[in-house]
C-alpha cells in the first residue's frame, strides 16, 4: 500500500537529487554528452563576476522582505478577524482568493497594474498627489514591485493558519492578563505572541522556503521573456537562473551546480531557524 | 446563551472607535485583494483603445464578449482546457488514492524499516522540486516523454506532502475502531477502505482541493517538458499569450480569466474544508 508513494519518491525525488549533485561536476555541449570536469562549475559559479551573486541577492531580498511584510500584515489581519467580527467567513474567503489564483496569471495582471502610465497602482497613488515610480524598469523599484505582488498573494494563506492558531489560545490567559491590568498591546505582547509562536514559526519557515523557490511570478511579471537583459538582472532569482542555464542555454552542469547551491542555502537557513527557535518559540 | 450575546453586545458598544478602525482595515485589505480581479475581468470585456485610457475607464462602453470566443477558438484555449483537465484529474485521483494509503500505513501499521522510510521521506520533503528539475527532465527525455501527457503528469504524481497531510487525519481517529473491525474479521485493507477512509473525508477533500490548485496552476515543469503548442497547459498558454500579445490587454486578460475561473469555482465549493484543513496544518505541525 505504501509502494506507489515510496517508489515514486525514489525515482522522481531521491535519484534526481543525487543525480543533480553528480551533474554539477560535469559539463557538455548538449543534453546527451557530458564529461566530468571536477569543480569547474563551482569555481565559475562562485567567481566574483558570476551572475549568481546578483541572483542570490535578489532572491534573499525578495524572500526576507516579502516574508517579513506578509507576516506583519497577516498577524494584523488574523488578530482583527479574531475579534468579534461580522462576515468573518466572507473575509476569510476574500483574503484567500489570491492564493488560489495561478501565479502566471497573477504576474500577467500585475505587470499591467504596475504599468507607470495606465496602471491603476500609479493612478491610485496620483489621487494622493504621489507620483508613482516606474515599477517595471526602475532598478530601485523593480524587486519592490515583485514584493508587493508577493505580499498580495501570500498574506491570506498565512492569515488562515495564524487565525487558527489564535483560536487555539484559551480565553483564560487573556482574562488572567486583564485581571493583572494588562492593556491591549500588553496582552498582545505577553499572551498572543508567545502562545502563537509555534504557528508563527511554522509560517515563517514555509514562507521563507517558498520565497526561495519563486519562479512563476517573476517569469510573467517580467513579461514572459519581454524584459531585456539590462533590466532582467534586477528580477532574476536563483530558480530563474537554474531555468535559464539549463533550458535556454542547455548548460546542465552549470544549472545543476546552482541547484546544489540553492539546496545548501535552504538547508542552512532552515538549520538557523531551528536553532533560533529556542530563543523565541514557546511550546506548551 | 443570552448572557454571552449580552456581553458581546457590550463589548461592541464599548469600543466604537476601535471597531471602526478594525472594519476600515479589514475592508481596505479586502478591496486591495479584490481590485486586481475586478480590473482583470472588466478589461477582458474592453476594446483595445478602452483598455489603455488615462485616466482609467473602468466600465467598457459595450461588453466585448467576443474576446472570449476569440481566445477559445482562434487561440485554441479549448485545447488547453482539455490538456489541463486531463493532467489535473489524473494527478489528483492518483494522489488521493496513493497518499491516503501511505498515510494509513504511516499512521497505523508497524513493520521493520518503517521509521527509516518515514525519515527518508521527511528528508526528501526538504529538497525543493525546483532543484531536481534537470535530472527529472533527463529521465523524461530518455523515456521519450517530452511533449506527452506522461511527461507532464508522472514525475509530479508522488506526493509526500499529501501522505503527511493525510497521516494527521488518520491519527486523529481512535485506534479502538481498527481493533473492533479487526475482531469482526476485517483485514488491513478493509479497515482502511471501509472504516477509516469515510471518516477522513474532510481531510481528503481538503487535500484534493489543495492538490487540484497546485496542479492546475503549476508552471515551471510544464514549461520545461512541453515545447509543442498543442501540449500546452493553461499556465503556459497564458504566459505565451502574454509574450505574443504583449500590447493587447483585453485578450491577455480574457486568457487569464479563462485560466483561473475554474479554480475559483473549485475553491468556492471546497472552501470550508480547504481553509479548515490548511488551518490545521499549522497547528498540528
Amino acid at each position: 500500500m505504501i509502494a506507489p508513494v515510496v517508489i515514486g519518491v525514489l525515482i522522481f525525488f531521491m535519484i534526481p537529487t543525487f543525480w543533480s549533485i553528480y551533474l554539477s561536476f560535469t559539463d557538455g555541449p548538449d543534453y546527451v554528452t557530458y564529461e566530468l570536469v571536477g569543480l569547474q562549475n563551482y569555481i565559475d559559479m562562485l567567481s566574483p563576476d558570476s551572475e549568481v551573486w546578483r541572483e542570490l541577492l535578489n532572491t534573499c531580498y525578495y524572500a526576507f522582505v516579502q516574508v517579513a511584510l506578509s507576516l506583519v500584515v497577516s498577524v494584523l489581519l488574523a488578530n482583527a478577524l479574531n475579534a468579534n467580527i461580522r462576515c468573518r467567513g466572507l473575509f476569510r474567503v476574500i483574503y484567500f482568493l489570491p492564493s488560489v489564483t495561478m501565479a502566471a496569471a497573477v504576474g500577467m495582471v500585475w505587470r499591467q497594474l504596475l504599468n507607470s502610465q495606465y496602471g491603476i497602482v500609479n493612478q491610485f497613488l496620483g489621487l494622493f498627489g504621489i507620483k508613482g515610480p516606474v515599477w517595471l524598469t526602475d532598478p530601485n523599484f523593480m524587486m519592490l514591485g515583485v514584493i508587493i505582488v508577493g505580499v498580495w498573494s501570500s498574506a491570506g494563506y498565512n492569515m488562515i493558519i495564524l487565525l487558527a492558531g489564535l483560536k487555539n489560545i484559551s480565553k483564560s490567559y487573556y482574562e488572567a492578563a486583564e485581571i493583572d491590568g494588562a492593556g491591549s498591546f500588553q496582552k498582545f505582547k505577553s499572551v498572543t505572541v508567545p502562545l502563537l509562536s509555534p504557528v508563527l514559526f511554522f509560517v515563517t519557515i514555509t514562507s521563507v522556503m517558498n520565497g526561495f523557490k519563486m519562479f512563476d511570478l517573476i517569469y510573467t511579471l517580467a513579461g514572459s521573456g519581454a524584459t531585456v537583459d539590462k533590466f532582467m538582472q534586477y528580477y532574476r532569482t536563483m530558480v530563474y537562473g537554474i531555468y535559464e542555464k539549463g533550458f535556454l542555454y542547455h548548460r546542465l552542469g552549470a544549472a545543476s551546480a546552482e541547484s546544489v547551491f540553492l539546496l545548501v542555502i535552504i538547508l542552512i537557513l532552515t538549520l538557523i531557524q531551528f536553532k533560533l527557535q529556542d530563543k523565541w518559540v514557546h511550546y506548551e | 446563551m443570552s448572557e454571552i450575546k449580552l456581553t458581546q453586545r457590550k463589548e461592541r458598544a464599548r469600543f466604537p472607535v476601535g471597531r471602526v478602525i478594525l472594519y476600515a482595515l479589514l475592508i481596505f485589505w479586502a478591496v486591495f485583494m479584490i481590485m486586481p480581479f475586478v480590473w482583470m475581468f472588466l478589461t477582458s470585456l474592453k476594446t483595445r483603445p478602452e483598455s489603455m485610457r488615462i485616466p482609467i475607464q473602468w466600465i467598457p462602453a459595450e461588453a466585448q464578449w467576443q474576446n472570449y470566443a476569440e481566445v477559445l477558438n482562434k487561440y485554441d484555449f479549448g485545447r488547453y482546457y482539455f490538456n489541463t483537465i486531463v493532467v489535473t484529474v489524473i494527478t489528483i485521483l492518483y494522489q488521493i488514492i496513493t497518499c491516503s494509503m501511505a498515510a494509513y500505513v504511516f499512521a497505523r501499521l508497524e513493520f521493520p524499516a518503517k521509521n527509516f522510510i518515514f525519515m527518508a521521506c521527511m528528508t526528501v520533503l526538504m529538497v525543493p522540486t525546483q532543484m531536481i528539475i534537470i535530472p527529472r527532465f533527463l529521465i523524461v527525455m530518455k523515456l521519450g516523454w517530452l511533449n506527452t501527457f506522461a511527461g507532464i503528469i508522472i514525475p509530479n504524481l508522488p506526493s509526500i506532502y499529501g501522505a503527511f497531510f493525510l497521516r494527521q487525519n488518520f491519527m486523529s481517529i481512535p485506534r479502538e475502531l481498527d481493533e473492533a473491525a479487526m475482531i469482526d474479521g476485517c483485514g488491513y485493507f478493509g479497515i482502511y477502505w471501509k472504516i477509516l477512509l469515510p471518516l477522513v473525508k474532510n481531510g481528503l477533500i481538503a487535500f484534493g482541493v489543495l492538490s487540484t490548485l497546485w496542479c492546475w496552476n503549476e508552471m515551471l515543469w510544464p514549461l520545461i517538458v512541453t515545447s509543442r503548442a498543442d501540449m500546452y497547459v493553461l499556465s503556459i498558454a497564458v504566459s505565451s499569450m502574454q509574450g505574443q500579445q504583449g500590447n493587447n490587454l483585453p485578450l491577455q486578460m480574457t486568457a487569464g480569466v479563462l485560466a483561473m475561473f475554474p479554480m475559483l469555482i473549485v475553491f468556492l465549493i471546497g472552501q470550508k474544508n480547504l481553509l479548515d484543513g490548511i488551518a490545521l496544518s499549522g497547528i498540528k505541525a
